[in-house]
């Protein structure tokens, strides 16, 4: 192993423990669509332009997710991280003057939405990826037997595993928020780390 | 240049060019009032275009029940009787607890699990116990939906005396089979395989639950033979699915009940097939604690859409095109349009293979089209290049062996995240080495 990747390992390892401390203690950093948010389902008619109330929702909330009910277009789902009464108020009284509605507090529906477990995300593909893994290493094993096993599964493993959990803990450490592009992120880098590790065994034989 | 080998890149260019126009643009019937698109859409999972979002939450009615005289409870009053009435709640509140909550949650885990939904996002509030569910809305929703709101007490009674005889406690698990019959009809069956004291169980029960014949002396005075039947009821959340005596002793521990009709057509297999996963789902995952309503039940359109397929794909291959121009100058724009071609072509394939593409398809779209680049990359930085597109083949497909077991793998994974990612990498190879061998390898041997 170069110098350079006996640097790049420590550091690796030194930072997934940094992230394993910070998961204990804080945990993730959850955005709109996977965080413990509020929903406000604002009832529509069939006249309302979504711009406008992502234009609305952004002067009241600063950061909001504004999506459209049904395909029938018959209301709007606004997520926020929070909303106080006052906030309420101002985002009926902005819509009323939009629109020459009437609508009162009552014809606004709040419900507090849990987050989804970052776990439970990756739950999904663990099991999927060990059994692609010990296949793939059993292929590797016997095509690079030349080079012994212990490189092979050195090689196969290392960065197999770690380049993930160095994924998760970047996003720990650096306070990323989790959103639906993690999942994607973590097969590509294990896709990646299966290519890297094949072209090292193959440039070695 | 010869001219054979000047048309040769020529049609070959052209073919790159038809299959991007193809590809990024379409072919529009002009003649049709909503001009559609000829080509293919793709199929793309719930963040590209809708999700549904289920909210289930503790039932918290109350309900005002009628007890007579003796304290039986009844449906209606009836005038010149005494009846009391009392408030009580849908749920007992000694089992609304935290524990319970997760019960709940793990259960209803297990039920979407058995009925393989392939997309779902599932938010829970363990002080609550709230569930937010979200998953694709397709044909299949709304049996998911009944599946997981059931509370799911299944039981075995007396069909006379209501007697309970067993419940899940003697469950081991449950799956659905089918059985063809000679006129080649096809039958669902819920197969329960119950554990051992459930084994003995079934068995007494299917001696006794039996069709008998007794002798019986008719009004006339004459003896006579009557059939006398006793029933087994199933019951799941006290709706009946099934009320029959045993034909034989059940000694294997497996009670098969069938579900709806014999079904002569797909569509009616299908129907029943569904209604018998969800029977099996519910009695292999247990029951629920308390009841649960639903909250809400709606249809989310998400911002995004399927357009965001080639708007990445074009981002990717503007800095593909960026770097190789600058790496090969003039050379670089063929090695562009060779990788152009590419990614039009993996996205074409992947229309007409309805992969569902979701974001991890967009992200092994972008994976593809690196270990593409990289393979043409190495070939043009080769000076002989048509002797290099040979040799950088053998590498690829020796280097390919390993991410193709990765993606068959995944292809068999039923969660659409981890199948989109496995079909468009294994598509990806596919097209890439075909490609290769017909464009890459055909338009440096001419050029």
């Amino acid at each position: 192993m170069t110098k350079a990747k006996k640097i790049g390992l420590l550091v690796s390892i030194v930072l997934i423990i940094i992230g394993a401390i910070i998961f204990v203690s804080i945990g993730f950093n959850y955005d709109l669509s996977y965080g413990a948010v509020k929903r406000i389902r604002v009832p529509m008619k069939n006249d309302f332009s979504l711009q406008d109330y992502k234009t609305i929702a952004k002067e009241i909330y600063g950061n909001a997710e504004v999506e459209t009910i049904s395909t029938f277009r018959e209301g709007v789902s606004i997520k926020v991280k929070d909303t106080s009464d006052e906030q309420l108020d101002t985002l009926i009284t902005k819509i009323n003057e939009k629109y020459g509605y009437e609508y009162k507090r009552e014809d606004i529906q709040v419900t507090e939405i849990p987050k989804v477990e970052v776990l439970s995300i990756i739950r999904q593909a663990i099991i999927p990826v060990i059994i692609t893994l010990l296949v793939v290493l059993v292929y590797m094993i016997i095509r690079y037997k030349k080079l012994g096993i212990l490189y092979v599964v050195l090689n196969l493993l290392v960065p197999a595993i770690i380049t993930p959990l160095l994924v998760l803990s970047i996003y720990l450490i650096c306070r990323i928020p989790v959103t639906n592009v993690l999942l994607p992120i973590l097969l590509t880098v294990y896709a990646g780390s299966i290519v890297y590790s094949t072209k090292q065994c193959e440039d070695k034989k | 240049m010869k001219t054979s080998k000047r048309l040769k890149v020529t049609t070959l260019i052209l073919v790159i060019i038809l299959i991007t126009i193809l590809s990024f643009l379409g072919v529009y019937n002009i003649a049709s009032f909503k001009k559609d698109n000829l080509v293919k859409s793709y199929q793309v999972g719930m963040e590209l275009k809708g999700k549904k979002v289920v909210r289930l939450k503790v039932d918290d009615t109350v309900n005002e029940v009628i007890y007579d005289s003796e304290g039986n409870k009844v449906d209606q009053k009836e005038e010149g009787k005494e009846y009391t009435t009392a408030q009580e709640p849908v749920n007992n509140p000694e089992s609304l607890n935290k524990e319970n909550y997760k019960k709940a949650k793990k259960i209803i885990e297990e039920r979407l699990s058995f009925l393989e939904v392939p997309e779902y996002k599932l938010r829970f509030n363990e002080e609550n116990g709230t569930i937010e569910i979200e998953m694709n809305n397709d044909e299949l929703t709304n049996y998911v939906i009944s599946a997981i709101l059931q509370k799911g007490e299944f039981k075995m009674i007396d069909d006379e005396t209501k007697e309970t005889l067993m419940d899940s406690s003697y469950v081991k698990s449950a799956r659905v089979v089918y059985n063809t019959t000679d006129s080649g009809t096809t039958v669902a069956y819920v197969d329960i395989e119950f554990n051992k004291d459930g084994t003995k169980k079934l068995e007494e029960l299917s001696n006794v639950y039996v069709k008998t014949t007794e002798q019986v002396v008719n009004d006339e005075g004459v003896a006579e033979d009557k059939t006398v039947e006793k029933k087994v009821t199933v019951q799941i959340d006290d709706n009946t699915i099934i009320s029959q005596s045993f034909g034989e002793p059940l000694k294997n521990g497996h009670l098969y009940i069938s579900v709806g009709q014999q079904a002569t057509t797909n569509e009616e297999l299908q129907r029943y097939a569904l209604q018998a996963s969800i029977y099996a789902s519910i009695i292999q995952s247990g029951a629920v604690p308390f009841e649960y309503a639903i909250e809400q039940n709606d249809y989310i359109l998400t911002n995004i859409n399927e357009n965001i397929i080639p708007i990445v794909a074009i981002a990717v291959l503007a800095i593909e095109t960026i770097v190789f121009i600058v790496i090969f100058k003039l050379k670089g724009i063929m090695a562009s349009v060779l990788q152009i071609g590419f990614v039009s072509l993996l996205l074409l394939i992947l229309k007409y293979t309805n992969v569902c593409v979701t974001m991890e398809g967009i992200f092994a779209i972008v994976l593809a089209s690196i270990i593409n680049f990289a393979f043409i990359y190495k070939v043009f930085k080769n000076t002989d290049s048509q002797k290099a597109v040979n040799e950088n083949l053998i590498d690829f497909i020796n280097k390919s062996i390993p991410i193709l077991i990765v993606s068959i793998i995944f292809c068999f994974v039923k969660l659409a995240v981890v199948n989109s990612f496995g079909m468009t990498l294994f598509w990806g190879y596919v097209v890439s080495l075909l490609y290769n061998i017909v464009f890459t390898k055909g338009i440096l041997k001419n050029i």
